[in-house]
């Protein structure tokens, strides 16, 4: 907030610099806007995480990537919506995934992870918060983030965590068949960090 | 003593733009001058404040005579981004405020923006955003001048002086292009210099714009862009473009 208001304060001497010098002007609006407005670039993140070309490369990006969802995750100030942080950001992981018949058990794993813990939100969903997307260390989240009602937080959380953990083990058992085990395991490893971060909310 | 003098601003310039340059990749991107494929993400909302040392006297034609101030002007847009480009369609409504003279907002119109991304966990990042402009003018900007662009955003990252850089490239067709009047096409590449700083080069079939963009490390949400635009002079529109924009991303509630 104070850096938005520092952002705001900007804007507002920008503002008034010009207006020193353009409000006083003859009447004699254009019919053109300036420029073409501004340019949205999408965070690096996605295609940096879509460049691993080999099965092991994208596998060991997912694991950092569902790392880097977990830190994203524990930023946000209010808990209510850590649930569906961690759905949106698991899920995107999946998506980013490339469609390697190797790495197919655990896109699916985290996809269904993913979907699951969006059920629980969905369930748990609070009726006086709004859906919002964060913004934390010039990050945002995919989508709108939908908050769980605070006073069911603690049962949405236990139920997250029985999602997290189960998915760990999904991926755990995926490893010991797969050609990406190390992948595997590293992607469990991961995920099941995410149970720290559930039971501190 | 004044050579001193005008650089130590350059200075202070260069290192609020942080250090990021060290860093292994480089990824502060953007390119001035023409559309691009991407939109705001969903619930973001933004203000840019736009200001040409040119004022556009209509149909491609710019100020050239007069003082400071009856040659430049500026303007004013406020937008919001709906949906989500990366999984399904992307929008953006743009209320566009066409001078910053007279009456603040006696003129302006609106722009309308869809995008999706192509390639969905496609290593190279590609968007296509089709954009409707000059919508429900007013004012000034009242007269029906409706433009179509469609416009095709990739982001590759390349090794660049031994570093990874990320770059935009953008193409598109426009209705009014060439001129502002006539259907048209255009090109542009921007290079990553650092985490905060990029610059840019855009074609639109008649003009060339030269630009950058860059954040401060103290304003992560605010981004600022400087262009030259028919930087050659070829159409006698050589002009100086600066924009600063806002952007705040908890429109729809949620106190992150």
């Amino acid at each position: 907030m104070r850096r938005a208001g520092m952002g705001a304060a900007a804007l507002a001497v920008v503002a008034m610099a010009l207006g020193a010098g353009l409000a006083a002007g003859p009447a004699r609006a254009g019919k053109d806007a300036v420029g073409v407005g501004p340019v949205f670039v999408p965070p690096l993140v996605l295609q940096d995480q879509t460049a691993a070309t080999s099965a092991a490369a994208a596998a060991a990006r997912a694991a950092e990537e569902v790392t880097l969802a977990r830190d994203f995750c524990r930023r946000l100030a209010q808990k209510e919506y850590v649930i569906d942080c961690l759905a949106a950001e698991i899920g995107a992981v999946a998506d980013r995934m490339p469609d390697d018949p190797t790495l197919a058990p655990a896109k699916a794993a985290l996809s269904d992870a993913s979907r699951k813990l969006g059920r629980i939100v969905e369930a748990n969903r609070s009726t006086t918060l709004k859906p919002g997307v964060a913004r934390a260390s010039g990050r945002s989240s995919p989508r709108a983030l939908r908050p769980v009602e605070t006073a069911r937080l603690d049962v949405a959380t236990d139920a997250a965590i029985g999602v997290i953990e189960e998915t760990g083990t999904i991926l755990l058992r995926s490893s010991e068949t797969s050609d990406e085990a190390a992948g595997f395991v590293a992607i469990s490893t991961a995920v099941t960090s995410n149970t720290l971060l559930l039971r501190s909310i | 003593m004044k050579g001193r003098s005008l650089l130590a601003p350059a200075a202070a310039l260069v290192a609020a733009l942080g250090s990021a340059a060290t860093a292994e990749q480089v990824n502060y991107v953007t390119i001035a001058g023409i559309r691009s494929g991407t939109v705001a993400p969903g619930g973001m909302g933004f203000v840019a404040l736009s200001w040409s040392s040119r004022r556009d006297l209509g149909g491609g034609v710019y100020a050239t005579d007069g003082s400071f101030r009856l040659k430049t002007d500026g303007s004013l847009a406020f937008g919001l981004g709906l949906g989500d480009a990366e999984t399904g369609i992307g929008f953006q409504v743009t209320a566009n405020v066409t001078s910053l003279y007279g009456d603040l907002g006696d003129s302006g119109y609106l722009t309308l923006k869809a995008a999706t991304r192509l390639n969905r966990g496609g290593a190279v990042p590609v968007y296509l955003g089709l954009t409707a402009d000059h919508l429900a003018g007013w004012g000034q900007a009242k007269a029906p001048d409706e433009s179509l662009d469609l416009t095709l955003t990739a982001f590759p990252l390349a090794q660049i002086g031994g570093k990874e850089r990320r770059l935009m490239l953008t193409a598109g067709v426009g209705s009014k292009i060439d001129g502002g009047t006539d259907p048209g096409g255009y090109l542009g590449a921007g290079l990553a210099l650092s985490d905060n700083w990029a610059v840019s080069a855009a074609w639109t079939g008649e003009e060339v714009t030269l630009g950058t963009g860059f954040r401060l490390k103290a304003l992560p949400n605010v981004q600022f862009t400087a262009s030259v635009e028919d930087a050659f002079d070829r159409r006698d529109a050589r002009r100086v473009t600066l924009q600063a924009t806002w952007t705040f991303d908890n429109l729809f509630g949620g106190r992150f």
